[in-house]
């Protein structure tokens, strides 16, 4: 008898627990929440951006994960845009044919010609609810100049400064289409050394069961 | 605000911490619920003990009921929780080749492993065969890459696919699980017993 009580309170719960939820505005609730002060947080410690090395690295492996969003106009990215990358204009980056392109699962890195224009559709996108975005330190303009006409480490340089030059002086001609200096400094390697990346990883499938 | 990882409240470093210190429990409890024991997890598949298929829906229960009211109260951004994408031609070609596993070794995967650390034989022997199973699978992978991608529905859930709202689907969840729970209690006396 005591059993049977113990398990019709159990069941009872559940079922009471149950259709409290079936009348309660849940999906109401469940309205995506953008922590604004947690933004603020990112932007004060400037981890909304990426380097170009590191966009670099991951044009040249084709990361399947990475999605390069060019903001600009169409005639600057006509122009020149960075291999793979998709153009979105900022006034179109909520409409349908943007999300259609936009995958809430990739790592998103936007490019603007500076800074402001991508922080602003920074913004947009991570209020809109897509995790992983980050703006292209300095945007097009800084990337044109990197991959360019890369500055020489001079003075008391370490490894790390001299294989960023190099590696930004391979990449150039891969990046910008162009051969000039391709032939020149034969010695450079792409690095062997991997740039830690500052993206989190997706989350890993965990498979639960039993 | 939950999902802490996501929210940024620790590290991807501390989130494994987490993992292994939940792994540890979850196995732990797994043990003691008698789920290390080969003949005692069999038994399900004769109706004589149900205790698997009860443990299962209760943690079903229990999760959903947990973060459905997390989220009521604005303590869970739910959208922000990962969801295993649905491959249904795949999954159901692999749910029941794991199921003619479970009833042949008389283990799951993970059950296995807890079996293995409490020095059954019979464990160690299902490890390797899964590593072995994982083994072909990788090798005969492109043979089988259209099954495994077969009647993908992306990250769909109950209510996505049926169109009803979270609390309704999580009622008719519970009443599934009540349903279950009864009849498998009502299996159990008819082919009652332990003896195997």
């Amino acid at each position: 008898m005591k059993n049977l009580n113990l398990k019709t309170i159990g069941f009872g719960t559940l079922i009471l627990l149950g259709l409290i939820l079936a009348f309660s505005p849940v999906d109401q609730m469940a309205h995506k929440h953008v922590d604004t002060a947690f933004l603020l947080q990112e932007i004060s410690n400037q981890s909304h951006y990426v380097a170009p090395d590191e966009v670099a690295h991951w044009v040249i492996d084709k990361d399947p994960s990475v999605q390069i969003i060019d903001i600009r106009s169409k005639e600057d990215y006509d122009k020149y845009h960075i291999p793979g990358s998709e153009w979105i204009p900022l006034a179109n980056l909520l409409s349908d044919e943007a999300k259609d392109i936009l995958d809430p699962d990739k790592t998103i890195v936007l490019a603007s010609n500076g800074n402001s224009k991508a922080a602003q559709a920074w913004v947009l996108l991570k209020e809109a609810g897509y995790d992983d975005v980050y703006v292209l330190m300095g945007g097009m303009n800084y990337w044109v100049q990197v991959f360019t006409n890369p500055e020489k480490p001079n003075g008391a340089y370490t490894d790390e400064e001299i294989f960023a030059y190099q590696f930004r002086k391979a990449a150039g001609p891969v990046l910008m289409g162009t051969q000039v200096a391709a032939s020149t400094d034969t010695e450079i390697n792409k690095p062997k050394k991997v740039i830690k990346r500052r993206r989190k990883k997706p989350s890993k499938k965990l498979d639960e069961g039993c | 605000m939950a999902p802490f990882y996501k929210f940024g409240y620790f590290s991807e470093q501390t989130g494994f911490l987490i993992a292994l210190i939940l792994g540890i429990g979850f196995g732990f409890w797994l043990e003691r619920a008698g789920f290390g024991n080969s003949r005692k997890l069999a038994l399900q598949f004769y109706f004589k003990d149900i205790t698997v298929l009860k443990v299962m829906f209760t943690a079903i229960v229990v999760a959903m009921l947990g973060l459905m009211y997390l989220s009521l109260f604005g303590w869970l951004d739910i959208s922000k929780v990962y969801i295993n994408p649905t491959y249904i031609g795949a999954q159901a070609v692999g749910g029941l080749l794991l199921g003619f596993g479970f009833i042949i070794g008389g283990y799951c995967p993970g059950t296995a492993v807890v079996g293995g650390v409490t020095g059954r034989i019979d464990g160690y022997i299902f490890i390797l065969g899964a590593l072995f199973g994982m083994f072909v699978f990788g090798e005969m992978f492109p043979a089988i890459e259209d099954l495994f991608l077969s009647g993908n529905m992306g990250d769909v859930r109950l209510m996505d696919y049926f169109n009803w709202s979270s609390g309704v689907t999580a009622l008719v969840v519970v009443l599934l699980a009540i349903g279950m729970f009864i009849g498998g209690e009502w299996l159990e006396r008819k082919y009652g017993g332990q003896e195997a």
